[in-house]
């Protein structure tokens, strides 16, 4: 299975979380209670100026994340 | 049972506080961008001849709180555990609600589940929802009192039941069950994406070309309705019928056998006060209208999408940007339209930096001073004084984080739909801002004007100066003790240091004081004239010029500014505020004094422009490393 970093996704790109590399208790409860769970699909749909944030679909809801925290989620095809 | 209480329990953004709203009647903050409701509210509100107390609660996702706000809401549930709860899920996101409604029967709550806004989704068997769940599930929109009484017609039902039974069952069904199984029952349509219109749209305003464009279209619009021609017609409007008001209680008081001196103070003192805090009336309702607008229809959330790389590197978040646009209109305003920021630390610093962002009230200032010895260029002077303000503002940010760490926001935003526009609420939430404005700030600053305007008009041995010989008054006097304070400045005439210290009440002031003192009317060819004679109580150099634009781009705001942040922050960091900017100006303004004293005034413009590059180019290295793809070297938070 072909694993990547959420910000290597191309633009519609759908893939699966396989991992949440995120030591912050507090961000990995607030994407777990988002629908960031493991096995979900999830989409990229677009990037700000810079690439410092992702917008990004998850259970069919559209969320802006930034680029740190999607450096922390590995998906796979 | 607790049979009187409607607790709203749901996730963030899913209409509770519209609900809310719908059943009592009250005016409660709601907004199209999570996060709005702080605390517990409730209200108690007759229905079907009963008294009900209904509750609204901040959003929450699931069991597992993660921020202040939620564990409120948890805290809340767990002291009302037998109360029936009315759980407001948002059809559109029914699969990620369904989250919650399952941890709250898995905990033993009693639920009926309210699906908002379902016109706006087809597809979804409710019916099959409410067997597969085995409880009530109502179809609602809050905006509407007949759907919401319908609501409260089953709350009732289900409190005439007995309940137990049904608990216990409910939490032996739901245990084996998860929401992802739910949703592929009861959805009919496969990709049964709520966002796919929207997505379409998101495709074409977030495009960067269009994006930008866009986002500067609706600044500029704002910007000319509210400073332009028709805010300025519409103020002009208010403040002729607030003028021809003023005149009519000027004539009934002068007919009056009071004394001459309470006479003038009611006349020049507390209407002319009344008359500034009146006139900032229609530029908070406009600018709060259009604010309120921009966020219902979804737009406030894209802006803060897009530009939050960019001011992530001076330590602001995307959501700060409106705000600080606004500030160029006026600092006040501004302050208000901070309170969309959820985070009381990046509110906090957005509220720092507006003082360093020049409103329109020193426009007239730096035109008039300017125009004294760069008449041909003082369009392109004023210019760079708004670049020099920026630069000291990012200066100014990157070491406030470096002193004062921040928490680790990181940016998770939920995107919201694009929604129509409900002009009743946002009018009705402008003039809320507007009424606590008045109640809050207006208040104080009638007060201190009051106190300006004894100053001005009393003599030092306390005799009523009546226009008369402003050398004579209290405020003279002060100005002239302090005035060593601003010699290294190269402030040398009092009259300068007393259009600073009006400047302080009302930047309008200032060019106002600087013809009182030189005794000229508003006519600005004779102010001129006169701010260049060195007999006249206020006079300028080249260099004392420049070091006074510099000082009054930089130093403390308005009073309203100030009690405004007093109000929303506290008094602490109003006092920081003044303090601070204070400093911050003095400071500058002697660096500049003394550099051109030394040097000439166009190695200091090459200098500027060598910090400002400087600078861009730090932030810009300033990037993180992207990923190499090797995932087992990414870097973990």
């Amino acid at each position: 299975m072909n694993e990547k970093c959420l910000v290597d996704l191309k633009i519609n790109e759908v893939a699966k979380i396989k991992q949440i590399n995120i030591k912050d208790e507090k961000v990995k409860t607030q994407l777990k209670n988002l629908g960031f769970i493991i096995g979900e699909k999830i989409k990229l749909l677009k990037y700000n100026y810079n690439k410092e944030g992702f917008l990004v679909k998850v259970m069919n809801v559209n969320y802006a994340v930034d680029r740190k925290i999607c450096e922390g989620i590995i998906v796979c095809e | 049972m607790n049979n009187k209480k409607i607790i709203l329990v749901g996730n963030p953004n899913t209409g509770k506080s519209t609900l809310f709203n719908t059943l009592t009647g009250s005016n409660e903050k709601v907004s199209n961008w999570h996060g709005v409701t702080v605390g517990v509210k409730s209200k108690k509100v007759e229905l079907f001849n009963e008294i009900f107390e209904v509750v609204d609660t901040p959003g929450i996702y699931s069991f597992l709180a993660y921020s202040n706000e939620e564990k409120i809401t948890l805290d809340y549930l767990n002291k009302n555990k037998d109360c029936l709860i009315v759980n407001v899920c948002d059809a559109n996101n029914l699969k990620r609600n369904l989250i919650l409604t399952l941890e709250l029967l898995k905990n033993g709550f009693d639920v009926i589940l309210a699906v908002n806004m379902h016109r706006e989704i087809d597809g979804i068997d409710y019916g099959l929802l409410a067997n597969e769940l085995n409880i009530k599930v109502v179809k609602i929109d809050s905006r509407k009192i007949k759907d919401c009484l319908n609501l409260i017609k089953e709350f009732q039902n289900i409190h005439n039941q007995k309940t137990q039974k049904i608990s216990k069952t409910n939490k032996k069904q739901v245990n084996n069950i998860n929401n992802n199984e739910i949703f592929a029952k009861i959805s009919k349509n496969k990709e049964n994406d709520a966002y796919l219109k929207n997505d379409k749209i998101d495709k074409i305003v977030l495009n960067k070309f269009i994006f930008i464009l866009l986002f500067l279209s609706s600044i500029f619009l704002i910007f000319y309705i509210t400073f332009g021609p028709i805010g300025t017609l519409i103020s002009s409007i208010i403040n002729n019928i607030f003028n021809k008001i003023i005149d009519n209680l000027r004539k009934i008081i002068l007919c009056t056998n009071i004394s001459y001196i309470i006479k003038m103070l009611i006349i020049d003192g507390v209407f002319v006060a009344i008359q500034s805090v009146v006139s900032f009336i229609p530029q908070i309702v406009l600018l709060m209208f259009f604010i309120s607008v921009l966020e219902d229809i979804g737009f406030m959330s894209r802006v803060a999408f897009m530009f939050d790389g960019i001011l992530k590197k001076v330590g602001l978040s995307g959501k700060s940007l409106f705000s600080l646009m606004m500030g160029y209109g006026c600092t006040t305003s501004a302050i208000l339209t901070t309170r969309n920021l959820e985070n009381v630390s990046l509110r906090k610093r957005t509220v720092l930096l507006l003082p360093f962002i020049s409103c329109s009230a020193k426009l007239p200032i730096f035109l008039v001073i300017s125009s004294l010895f760069f008449d041909k260029y003082k369009y392109l002077f004023v210019f760079g004084l708004y670049i020099f303000s920026i630069l000291i503002s990012v200066i100014f940010l990157i070491i406030y984080k470096k002193l004062v760490p921040s928490q680790n926001e990181n940016f998770i935003l939920e995107m919201p739909k694009y929604r129509k526009v409900n002009f009743k609420k946002v009018v009705k939430d402008s003039f809320v801002v507007v009424k606590e404005f008045l109640i809050k700030v207006g208040t104080l600053i009638l007060f201190f004007s009051v106190i300006v305007w004894l100053f001005q008009n009393i003599s030092t041995n306390f005799k009523f100066l009546n226009g008369g010989n402003f050398e004579r008054s209290i405020l003279y006097f002060v100005c002239e003790k302090i005035k060593f304070i601003f010699k290294p400045l190269g402030f040398e005439s009092v009259g300068i240091i007393v259009s600073l210290f009006l400047g302080v009440i009302a930047k309008e002031m200032v060019v106002v004081g600087l013809a009182m003192m030189n005794g000229v009317s508003g006519d600005l060819s004779l102010l001129s004239s006169s701010l260049l004679d060195s007999s006249s109580l206020c006079c300028f150099s080249k260099t004392s010029a420049i070091v006074f634009l510099i000082f009054i781009l930089l130093y403390s705001p308005c009073i309203s500014a100030i009690f405004t942040v007093k109000n929303e922050l506290g008094k602490k960091t109003a006092f920081y505020v003044f303090i601070s900017q204070f400093l911050i100006a003095y400071v500058v303004s002697f660096l500049v004094y003394r550099m051109l004293l030394s040097f000439d005034f166009i190695f200091i413009l090459l200098l500027f422009l060598f910090l400002d590059i400087f600078i861009i180019l730090m932030l810009r290295l300033k990037k993180n490393k992207t990923c190499w793809g090797n995932c087992n070297e990414c870097r973990r938070i």
